[in-house]
């Protein structure tokens, strides 16, 4: 893009650079626990992630893995491997990309990232965020004939109603003897608490920074942000989690005391609803280039940890899984975006039309639609994979983005 | 003759219900498998089953993107131009994210017209789930109760329950003579009786396949004995296009486990105890859907059906963008090949493209006769 300011180099807050160390070490200590014969289990977004950490049981994240993938541009040979295998490309590309190398080298090839995947064994998922999810797993387990455990969820409306509160801890009432049962562990109560409390301050964290973000200026990006969030998916329960998420608060803290933007002379301020490109986070950070900033995304605030209230622990947790909103109503995200575009001041939204995650692009036009009408706040719509680069058009998708500050570069006048 | 009657329905499907609403009739369109239309019936209501159409999107594409699928963009598109405005409701489930989304819009969009959400879990095991499908089957029951003013009595819904299973006792006897060797019903005239029942009452429905039976008992569909018995796997299969051709390829269709037939229809109501609670259970035990889990009852029931037509292969029809059955598919495939039984993917958007489909579905036939499959 056409440079109209300096361009602002490295990251905006320092301690962001401690996300890649914090990565690296989870998974080396999934490899680790795998090599101690101590119980992996492969899990997937939104499952009760305290109880894995509670219970002693290693969670791994595939899809996190298929997006450290797509962001060293090896996703596509995967993505590959699983369509020669059956897969269509119209599937989720977190899930080819896992399952191309499930039935293609296998998780233990040791050219793939960290050395590879610790095997599982056990599988639990969750229809919170999405069907597919779950067919996927059923694929896996037919892979590696291993337990399975699905959580399953109605889609919400805020306040999470008493039915669906207890149709989701009736099933955690057996998911945990079942993980007890299958994986030899032992559930204490105590220790869960003080999971869930570590979560907590975590997810307080978080939404800390989140907040500080709708400050004008903004003091960190969505580049940035979005390399941030992996310990908010995977490690909530995590005491490392809570070192990391204070270093970025306070830094961001200080930013927003001291009137300091992550772009300087920031001018328009931008949301961004969807998974980012993993192999595209620049996408991001372009825009700094036009002073203009993204400094809010649906995926960062709204998709991982929310807060719990620990008086009343279950109901809070139950609360805490249940509200996400990949499982929101459409009419809940209209609520939802409608306050918080107001709240962060934005000018204008990015919707990403992701063809690989369904559930996350059905209903953005009426979001979009009423943005409009009732805030005046234009949109964008940008067709793209997170994790599949296939299906990104760069030209004119750059195009597109370009006419869109200029409108509201424009709109500003 | 009773195909020139199924194939008179079908030449405008929608009609039926047209003139039933006409006459004062109230009637729910149901958007899946898992509706228990035995309590619409019992209501004094008519469940019509919407099955997309073929014609362009073009009013739902402001608000589902072209991945949604063609049966979900061409439902909204329906309901959009007013097709479906003769209808007192529609009933949605939870069945594929599309279809889901479809309840969310109805009420945005649609408002005007009623829309009921079943909303029943995926995962269909477990005490607590059973328990919330359970549930949810109830809320849906009292929902139709306040729509009507009326309450369901037992002995409405054990009628109902008995049209319904007769219903299904008729379209498996039909599965049964399809499956015969020789053949004693072709199988156009099978997709055609499955596909008439979605859009005419159930008791005319069953008279017709009851005439359709004793005009095939003892007869020889003509001109089957060359032709090789193929398995039909798949969601939906609408394209009536598409048996001809499998026919000039020199094959037909001798069973299915489709969303839109024998899956539908292949469990019945116990007719002894509660009412309501056989219906629950029916539905809670019925052979599941892609959307659903477990597998396993889906893919024993294929099983069982190409054993019992001793197909030669499986064809398998799958709407693009059709997530779960896109995931099932390699997996049932390779099953089947395990057994050493080929299988044939082909793409639909409800239509299946006949160019191609001609070509691939000739070559898989070739392979099929000549064995050459390993
Ligand atoms: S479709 Fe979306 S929610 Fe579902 S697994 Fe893929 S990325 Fe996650």
């Amino acid at each position: 893009m056409t440079s109209a300011a300096p361009k602002k180099k490295g990251r905006a807050l320092n301690s962001s650079y401690e996300a890649a160390i914090v990565l690296k070490d989870y998974w080396e200590g999934a490899a680790r626990h795998r090599v101690e014969g101590r119980p992996v289990a492969w899990v997937s977004g939104n499952v009760p992630i305290e109880i894995f950490w509670a219970l002693g049981i290693y969670p791994v994240y595939p899809e996190n893995y298929s997006a450290v993938c797509a962001s060293i541009q090896r996703a596509q040979e995967f993505c590959e491997t699983a369509e020669e295998k059956g897969y269509s490309i119209d599937l989720c590309s977190y899930s080819r990309v896992n399952l191309g190398i499930v039935l293609g080298k296998g998780v233990d090839d040791p050219t793939l990232p960290y050395g590879g995947i610790p095997r599982p064994d056990m599988l639990v998922t969750t229809r919170i965020p999405c069907l597919p999810q779950v067919k996927w797993w059923e694929v896996v387990r037919e892979h590696f004939d291993i337990p399975m455990f699905v959580v399953d969820a109605t889609m919400v409306e805020l306040p999470v109603s008493e039915s669906q509160r207890q149709h989701y801890l009736g099933q955690i009432r057996e998911l945990i003897p079942f993980l007890e049962q299958k994986l030899a562990v032992r559930f204490h109560e105590d220790t869960f608490i003080e999971t869930l409390r570590l979560s907590d301050r975590a997810a307080e964290l978080w939404l800390d920074i989140m907040d500080l973000r709708a400050a004008v200026p903004s003091p960190v990006g969505s580049r940035e942000m979005c390399g941030n969030v992996f310990p908010l998916v995977a490690m909530l329960g995590n005491p490392k989690t809570i070192d990391f998420f204070s270093h970025l608060r306070d830094e961001a803290q200080q930013c927003v005391q001291e009137g300091k933007g992550a772009v300087e002379n920031e001018r328009i301020r931008l949301g961004w609803d969807n998974i980012p490109m993993w192999y595209n986070l620049k996408f991001f950070s372009d825009v700094e280039d036009r002073n203009a900033i993204f400094t809010y995304e649906t995926y960062l605030r709204y998709v991982w940890g929310g807060r719990m209230d620990l008086n009343d622990p279950w109901t809070a947790f139950a609360n805490k899984h249940l509200d996400v909103w990949l499982n929101y109503s459409i009419n809940q995200r209209i609520k939802t975006l409608l306050s918080d575009v107001v709240k962060f001041k934005l000018d204008g939204f990015v919707f990403h039309q992701n063809r690989s995650c369904k559930r996350f692009s059905m209903g953005q036009r009426d979001l979009s639609q009423v943005m409009q009408e009732k805030i005046g706040v234009p949109s964008l719509f940008i067709e793209s994979d997170m994790a599949d680069p296939r299906a990104y058009a760069e030209a004119p998708t750059r195009v597109k983005m370009e006419t869109f500050l200029e409108m509201l570069e424009a709109k500003k006048h | 003759m009773v195909q020139t009657e199924f194939a008179r329905i079908l030449a405008d499907p929608l009609e039926l219900s047209r003139q039933w609403s006409r006459e004062g009739r109230k009637v729910i369109g149901c958007l899946d498998s898992y509706i228990p239309e035995e309590f619409i019936h019992a209501a004094g209501m008519i469940p019509l089953r919407i099955l997309g159409s073929t014609g362009n999107v073009t009013l739902a594409d402001s608000y589902l993107p072209v991945f949604a699928g063609k049966l979900a963009r061409s439902i909204l598109e329906q309901g959009l131009r007013g097709d479906l405005v003769h209808l007192a409701g529609v009933a949605v489930s939870n069945s594929s994210d599309a279809v889901r989304m479809l309840y969310d819009l109805w009420g945005r969009h649609i408002p005007q017209q009623r829309a009921f959400l079943i909303d029943v879990p995926a995962i269909l095991e477990g005490e607590t789930n059973h328990r919330v499908f359970r549930q949810a089957m109830l809320d849906f029951k009292d929902e139709l109760e306040k729509f009507t003013g009326k309450t369901l009595e037992s002995a409405a819904l054990r009628r109902s329950i008995a049209v319904f299973n007769e219903n299904r006792k008729l379209l498996k006897e039909m599965a049964s003579l399809l499956s015969a060797s020789p053949p004693r019903l072709s199988a156009e005239t099978y997709l055609d009786a499955i596909l008439s029942g979605f859009v005419l009452t159930k008791e005319q429905h069953n008279d017709l396949l009851r005439q359709l039976l004793e005009s095939s008992s003892g007869k020889t569909s003509e001109n089957t004995e060359k032709l090789v018995p193929l398995h039909v796997s798949g969601p939906i299969l609408v394209d009536r296009s598409f048996l001809p051709l499998v026919r000039k390829c020199g094959a037909t269709l001798a069973s299915e486990d489709l969303g839109t037939g024998s899956r539908y229809f292949w469990d019945e109501v116990d007719e002894v105890g509660d009412p309501v609670e056989a219906i629950v259970e029916r539905y809670w035990n019925k052979i599941t859907e892609s959307y659903k889990t477990p597998m396993e009852r889906r893919w024993l029931h294929l099983l069982n059906q190409i054993e019992r037509s001793r197909a030669a292969g499986v064809i398998f029809v799958i709407e693009k963008y059709s997530d779960e059955d896109q995931y099932d598919y390699p997996v049932w495939r390779d099953r089947l090949r395990s057994r050493g039984i080929p299988s044939l993917l082909l793409d639909s958007e409800l239509v299946l493209e006949s160019e191609q489909v001609r070509t691939r579905v000739q070559t898989f036939v070739e392979i099929v006769k000549g064995g050459a499959f390993s």
